[in-house]
């Protein structure tokens, strides 16, 4: 559903490393992936989310790393964790229903700080997915705004009113977009934010369908964006747009929740009764290269999440299997043939991934 | 065996099945017909006292019966059903915590909602949820609280009693058998954490043959009770937004005719306004999510004993439920939500039996009766607004030896929906079989021997096939079928001790097309689907020890325990095949004990609870503890005049303070104590 970030995020890091003034120095993210780190979402009301570590020269999957490493925390982080994201040399941990991004050390998995996400009222925010770029984590939260935390002082510094239900995010073109995917009790949204993240301002705000929530960019200026429709007389969309003229350049009515873009293709899982494999599109028509990735007949049961491994073409599918009991990773080459996989116990609703190099 | 026994029903299945829509209209009308025309006979026999008023444990009856008195349930619960019923064996409550939270009770790992609960003889039920919350429902104002697991051997109830896996049977108190003048009950409670509870009873007659009784309560609980913190910090913090504050009222009348024919009529009040705790979530705390609920009912039942053959019994009731919920921190609208529910019910029943021989008695009964729902809120998707049309007959009869008894029976159910916008569910039409059989091998039937089957369904509930966005509308009931096989002893003693007794029973139920909510796509977004085997089998036990009441001095020691296995076997290929269910402990139990000596009453209860697994997967990182509590209460009754007694007692809760969890992250409150006065007059 949401997108993991890594390859948006990786091309700012190469493009703002020219450009940004003071960043901040990274480890390097390149060479083959040593580890991978493995958000487990847990279950609603549960405060289980799992931040787990799989050791792919051992094969080996510690499953409640985060606990593990940070004995002041033994029940772990929380609540429904949405989003995980790797810059600057931290580890962030976007925490929804707990409402509060956790920082960690990506080397160690050690507490660096916790930033509450709350209104100025005092209530919960609900922060779902955060993107990077320049000095600051972007991150998206319900109740409609963008904050902005700054990757040195690790305080949120802006906190810029979007669409209610602000759900992805992307960094492209010098520009965030955001997906608003707008309160259902209303018939839900049908637009995105355009922020400038020098002065976060929303500059635009531009319709392209009914609920959107995915969104991805690719490294020409276009951004993906599923939309999920109404589940009622709206069907679904994926939509692109051209972030140069802000125009619509193609829509059609397939039915995705996460989308990855990489290397000239959109990897997507389908939606709301959308297709059950994950699916390989072309980003020109979204005509389907291939209507199952997996090409060996490996089973998957409910595929909740794709990440690709720029490196090695490698692509990981987390399987939430019956949402309640553990998940599992799998790992497939760039032809869809299974490479191998672990169970993410205790970790419940496997999603997002990150590589350690 | 079984299924020879079965072969019978089977063919009837088939030809009922082809006919169901004549059979239902038949078996209904004629149960009505009869019932009527027999009710409107002149007594033509001298009359029979129609039920006793002090019930009958009769624990070698062929299904396993539980009771709890008005005297021990005054000793062991914190005012509501649902924790009195804890100290029954194969129940398990799922308790969220203080007097708001929700408490729902399932029988044997069959789900809530396959138990029934009956009102002073007609069911309450909530075809939105599919269940009763029995935390919302008083044990002040009862007499007795009876539990049956399998076919009941009583033939004279409403059809709707013999669709349920487990029958809860809650008897209001009555006033004494013969009083002349008016009778009053005061009482006034109060306790931790801001409770409140005055309570008033009075009864009077009206010439010779009506009996009024008014029956009124107000409760008021803070509820903020105290509990140490998940986070690493060991502070201690209150429950929030735990609050509650109800008003019952109740007037019941009782006109007889005479001994053997008489009518009861009971109008019935609530109103509550509470907050819904939530569970805890670490690192945040934030609960604001209200309730308001009002549930009005009134309902008459007339029996009548026509001649020492024949009996019968007519029931309607009209019930009336509103529930406005608003959680102003709603992520997914703008201004918060608020959901307004409708929900009402009219219902009918018609019930005879009739002794054949001095062997066999059969019976039949019908019910029909209509639910609806209706929503109303901000929200744009339309709502189904469902109405259902329900018709359930049951026949059964029962052979009555010295030795062996037997009885057969079976149900008809049949259920219409209407809707008002998109797909109604589908009809259910479902015969349900039930046998059950009881053997006294020796002469001074001190001991039995019992075995009864029943296959039962339970119908998707509203929230089930129609909640926004969740529910699904394709929707098949979901079937079970219990065995029980158990034994039963007990002994009279001439002595001090006059009463031992001791109930093994071992169970096994199987429950197909279990209905479960499956995320769809992503985890805010579930759906209903007919998924779900289980397949559970267990023990529950029982001990009861009593004395006579000699030189103002009396004891009883009670002991339930009960094993449990309720494995999830819905899908060969997963990894939770053969795991025990969710919340389902292996071992349970409670005891207690009490002593009256002279003026005084003492009494002690524990409940203990092995671990569970709150989610599917038995690992460590799922794993919710096991607990145990005690209580101590004490009374004293006193005599203040002539006409006046009161009765000061005080009760203490889980008085080693241990803070324990039914469910994960919902926790239970620590030591907390109650003190009162309960005045007759």
């Amino acid at each position: 559903m949401k997108k993991n970030h890594l390859f948006a995020i990786g091309l700012c890091i190469l493009i703002l490393a020219s450009c940004s003034k003071n960043e901040i120095p990274a480890p390097p993210q390149s060479g083959p992936a040593k580890g991978l780190y493995v958000l487990s979402e847990g279950s609603f009301g549960q405060n289980n989310t799992r931040l787990g570590l799989y050791d792919i020269n051992n094969n080996q999957f510690t499953g409640n790393y985060f606990a593990q490493q940070n004995p002041a925390f033994p029940l772990g982080l929380g609540d429904t964790g949405n989003d995980l994201l790797l810059y600057g040399g931290k580890l962030y941990i976007v925490m929804n229903v707990s409402s509060y991004v956790m920082v960690i050390n990506p080397v160690t998995g050690k507490f660096i700080d916790s930033i509450s996400f709350r209104t100025g009222a005092g209530l919960p925010k609900y922060p779902r997915n955060a993107a990077a770029y320049g000095n600051y984590i972007f991150v998206t939260s319900s109740d409609g705004t963008v904050s902005a935390i700054d990757t040195l002082s690790l305080a949120i510094t802006h906190s810029t009113p979007v669409g209610l239900n602000a759900d992805g995010i992307v960094a492209a073109n010098d520009k965030l977009y955001v997906t608003n995917s707008g309160p259902f009790t209303s018939g839900y949204d049908s637009t995105i934010s355009v922020i400038n993240p020098y002065n976060f301002t929303e500059t635009e705000r531009i319709v392209v369908g009914k609920n959107p929530v995915g969104i991805a960019a690719d490294e020409s200026g276009n951004i993906y964006i599923s939309c999920q429709g109404d589940y009622a007389t709206h069907g679904p969309s994926l939509v692109k747009l051209n972030t140069a003229s802000l125009s619509i350049t193609k829509i059609a009515d397939t039915a995705t929740s996460v989308i990855k873009y990489f290397n000239g293709s959109l990897y997507a899982l389908g939606g709301f009764l959308g297709s059950p494999h994950p699916r390989k599109l072309s980003i020109v028509d979204f005509s389907a290269q291939s209507a199952n990735f997996i090409t060996d007949g490996t089973p998957l049961i409910s595929p909740y999440n794709i990440t690709i491994d720029p490196q090695n073409e490698n692509v990981y599918i987390a399987d939430a299997k019956d949402y309640v009991s553990a998940g599992e990773v799998f790992c497939f080459d760039k032809n869809g043939k299974k490479k191998f996989s672990f169970s993410t116990s205790p970790g419940v609703n496997p999603s997002k991934i990150v590589f350690i190099r | 065996m079984l299924l020879l026994l079965l072969h019978p029903f089977v063919n009837i299945i088939l030809f009922l099945k082809k006919h169901f829509s004549y059979i239902i209209l038949l078996t209904f009308s004629c149960t009505v017909c009869y019932s009527i025309c027999m009710a409107q006979k002149t007594d033509t026999l001298p009359n029979v006292k129609l039920h006793s008023k002090k019930p009958i444990h009769n624990i070698l009856a062929q299904v396993p019966v539980q009771i709890l008195q008005k005297n021990e349930l005054e000793k062991i619960s914190n005012n509501n059903v649902a924790d009195a019923v804890k100290y029954f064996s194969g129940v398990l409550v799922k308790d969220y915590g203080g007097l708001g939270g929700l408490k729902t009770v399932s029988v044997r790992s069959l789900g809530a909602g396959y138990t029934g609960v009956l009102y002073d003889g007609l069911p309450i039920s909530d075809a939105q949820a599919g269940q009763v919350d029995l935390g919302k429902i008083s044990t002040r104002q009862l007499s007795q609280i009876q539990l049956y697991s399998g076919p009941i051997n009583n033939l004279l109830l409403p059809a709707r009693t013999y669709a349920y896996g487990a029958v809860l049977a809650l008897q209001s108190r009555e006033a004494a058998d013969s009083f002349t003048k008016t009778q009053s009950i005061l009482s006034l409670q109060g306790g931790s954490f801001g409770f409140i509870n005055p309570a008033a009873q009075i009864s009077f007659k009206t010439g010779n043959k009506l009996i009024h009784r008014i029956n009124g309560s107000y409760l008021y609980s803070q509820g903020d009770y105290p509990f140490k913190v998940y986070e690493n910090t060991g502070a201690i913090q209150r429950r929030q937004n735990d609050d509650m504050q109800t008003t019952r009222l109740e007037y019941d009348l009782q006109y007889a005719f005479s001994d053997s024919n008489t009518l009861q009529i009971k109008a019935y009040y609530y109103q509550a306004t509470q907050g819904i705790p939530g569970g805890v979530i670490i690192y945040t705390n934030n609960s604001r999510q209200r309730l308001y609920n009002k549930n009005d009912f009134i309902q008459a039942r007339w029996q009548k004993k026509l001649n020492s053959n024949t009996r019968v019994l007519l029931g309607a009731k009209y019930n009336y439920d509103y529930k406005l919920y608003r959680d102003p921190d709603f992520i997914y609208s703008s201004d918060g939500l608020e959901n307004k529910y409708r929900q009402q019910e009219m219902y009918v029943s018609a019930a005879a039996d009739k002794k054949l021989s001095s062997l066999f008695t059969i019976g039949i009964s019908s019910d029909y009766f209509i639910n609806s729902l209706q929503r109303k809120d901000k929200l744009t998707t339309p709502f189904a607004s469902p109405v259902r049309y329900n018709w359930l007959s049951h026949a059964a009869v029962q052979s009555h030896g010295k030795k062996i008894q037997a009885q057969a029976g079976i149900l008809y159910y049949h259920q219409q929906e209407k809707v008002k916008t998109g797909n109604a569910a589908r009809p259910v039409h479902k015969l349900n079989p039930a046998l059950s059989l009881a053997w006294q091998p020796f002469q001074d039937d001190g001991l039995s021997l019992r075995l009864s089957y029943k296959s039962m369904i339970r119908p998707p509930s509203f929230d089930d096939l129609y909640y926004t966005l969740v529910g699904n509308t394709a929707l098949r009931p979901e079937q079970s079928q219990q065995w029980n096989m158990g034994i039963a002893g007990k002994k009279i003693f001439p002595g001090f001790l006059q009463w031992a007794s001791l109930t093994v029973d071992m169970y096994e139920n199987r429950v197909r097309d279990k209905i479960l909510a499956v995320p769809r796509q992503n985890l805010f977004q579930w759906t209903m689907l007919n998924i779900g085997k289980v397949h559970a089998y267990g023990v529950d036990a029982g001990l009861l020890f009593k004395t006579k009441y000699i030189d103002a001095k009396m004891a009883q020691l009670r002991i339930q325990y009960s094993y449990q296995k309720s494995l999830d076997v819905s899908d060969k290929n997963s990894n939770l095949y053969k795991t025990q269910l969710p919340y389902t402990p292996v071992h349970s139990g409670s005891i207690m004990g009490q002593l009256t000596v002279h003026q005084w009453e003492f009494a002690a209860s524990g409940l203990f609870s092995s671990y569970r697994y709150r989610l599917g997967d038995p690992v460590p990182d799922n794993i919710v503890k096991e607990w145990a509590t005690i209580d101590l209460y004490l009374a004293y009754s006193g005599v203040l005049t002539k006409n006046i007694s009161c009765k000061p007692f005080i009760s203490l809760h889980n008085i080693l303070n241990q803070q324990y969890e039914v469910v994960r992250f919902y926790p239970m409150p620590r030591f907390h104590y109650r003190m009162g006065i309960n005045v007759n007059l």
